[in-house]
């Protein structure tokens, strides 16, 4: 005789353990299915916003040489940059980017009627190092004080969503704590000055690159076509030996990008393995877009440059007027 | 049951493996290696710098020298060797200002410590050194004579 089951609840059959374990199972494998379709999705709009905002700026600087008749300066007024009294150095210290000059054009005309473009963004009027002088022919301008402040200014279309790097720059000299960029004019890392004379873009020769300090390139200056020379580049707002970029202020090592030597070349620790998204030294052009970075070219499109690129072939394509077509992929 | 759950966890596991390759185009490299003299002295902690010239492939490459002086260059992604081509060669030796070697860890635009050797073979865009890596040329030996210490 069966034993009676002595309940008043209705008979159900529960779950056995092997069937929860398949259950959860399945669904682990569908999660782990759709977290990294997720996540290149994510990337994917992410590196597609990352484009569009160096379009916009690309767009900004062409609207800027259409109503001055030339490209924006990558910066004025350096004070770092060794000159004597007479010398090569501009007589107003503004250690200022070229950006603030685009702002207009950049739908920031709150903030560009705020800042002082004839006062300094920073004070530093010293050589990096070994008794550098700096700009002995240059006075500063005012204070840093109200340009300064408004440094820290957050500009989304300056930063690229993909990079969770530092916010602020590691730099300033009596400035406040700008606002860290990802993209910047594409200037020769000689134009840092650690050691040498100022306004170099200014006596630099049949190489120069479409920026430096006091450039004032027209389109039509670019000979070897716009559409092959890089404008504005890319790189990361982590950088292990320097400073990452402001859109405010200029310093020794803060002077623009200089893809010449390679992309994404990362900082790697004694014995450790390299660290991406943190760039070995400052100037460099980089992403956290794997394999390579964007670039806007001369003509305003906006290019995935791979890092597998020589550095030969980067560095013509850097310099506007060398007579070499290249083609970089 | 137990069958069913397991082959179809493992083959979760294999579909999340495909796509997270990347194959990058690959260029062939040449070891190069070498020892760094002053003075007929071999020098340690120098960074020797391989930068490419002309129609030469890649970003070029740095090694530090060991305490016999040798050096093995890498490319900054960290492989042996560079590719075949024409080379600069910068050969640079920091030291602190009391004569000490500078922290590797440290970034060295931070750092105390000040070049020893001369603009002429310490500065990438001026140095007057040269290499020509190919197949059969790729020991490089780099006797310096200087004031340096």
């Amino acid at each position: 005789m069966m034993p009676l089951v002595v309940s008043d609840r209705p008979f159900r059959k529960a779950f056995t353990l092997i069937e929860l374990l398949v259950v959860i199972a399945i669904i682990a494998v569908l999660i782990g299915l759709l977290v990294p379709a997720v996540q290149k999705v994510r990337e994917a709009a992410n590196r597609m916003s990352c484009t569009n905002n160096l379009k916009q700026l690309a767009l900004a600087c062409h609207s800027y040489e259409s109503a001055n008749g030339k490209l924006p300066p990558a910066g004025k007024g350096y004070g770092w940059c060794s000159s004597a009294a007479g010398g090569s150095g501009d007589t107003a210290i503004l250690n200022m980017s070229g950006w603030v000059l685009v702002l207009a054009y950049l739908e920031q005309t709150a903030l560009d009627s705020q800042v002082n473009k004839s006062a300094c963004f920073s004070d530093l009027n010293t050589g990096w190092c070994c008794g550098f002088t700096g700009n002995l022919n240059g006075t500063v301008a005012g204070t840093p004080a109200t340009n300064g402040a408004l440094s820290a200014t957050v500009i989304k279309t300056f930063q690229c969503p993909s990079d969770f790097g530092r916010a602020t720059v590691e730099y300033n000299s009596g400035g406040g704590a700008g606002s860290a960029i990802n993209y910047d004019f594409i200037a020769s890392r000689s134009d840092a000055g650690l050691g040498s004379g100022c306004n170099i873009w200014r006596n630099g020769g049949t190489n120069r690159y479409m920026f430096g300090e006091n450039s004032n390139t027209r389109l039509t200056d670019v000979l070897d076509g716009t559409s092959n020379t890089f404008m504005i580049g890319e790189t990361c707002r982590n950088v292990w030996n320097g400073s990452n970029l402001s859109w405010a202020y200029r310093s020794w090592v803060m002077t623009g990008v200089d893809p010449n030597g390679g992309l994404n070349i990362w900082y790697t620790p004694t014995g450790g393995t390299a660290q991406a998204g943190n760039l070995s030294s400052w100037g460099q052009a980089g992403s956290v877009h794997t394999g390579g970075a964007n670039f806007a070219m001369g003509d305003a499109s906006v290019r995935f440059v791979r890092d597998s690129n020589s550095s030969t072939t980067l560095l013509r394509a850097c310099a506007m007027a060398d007579g070499t077509i290249n083609v970089v992929d | 049951m137990r069958n069913v759950s397991c082959s179809m966890m493992s083959a979760g596991i294999l579909l999340l493996g495909i796509g997270c390759g990347s194959s990058q185009p690959t260029i062939a490299l040449v070891p190069v290696s070498g020892l760094v003299t002053l003075d007929g002295s071999p020098v340690d902690q120098a960074k020797v710098t391989f930068v490419p010239q002309l129609e030469t492939k890649g970003n070029g490459g740095w090694a530090i020298t060991d305490a016999s002086g040798k050096y093995t260059i890498k490319t900054p992604q960290g492989a042996v060797g560079v590719p075949m081509g024409d080379y600069k060669v910068a050969i640079s030796r920091r030291l602190n200002p009391d004569g000490s070697l500078p922290n590797p860890d440290e970034p060295p635009i931070e750092s105390k410590a000040r070049e020893t050797l001369p603009l002429g073979v310490s500065d990438e865009s001026k140095t007057t050194l040269k290499a020509n890596v190919s197949a059969t040329s790729k020991q490089f030996d780099w006797p310096l004579k200087g004031k340096g210490k």
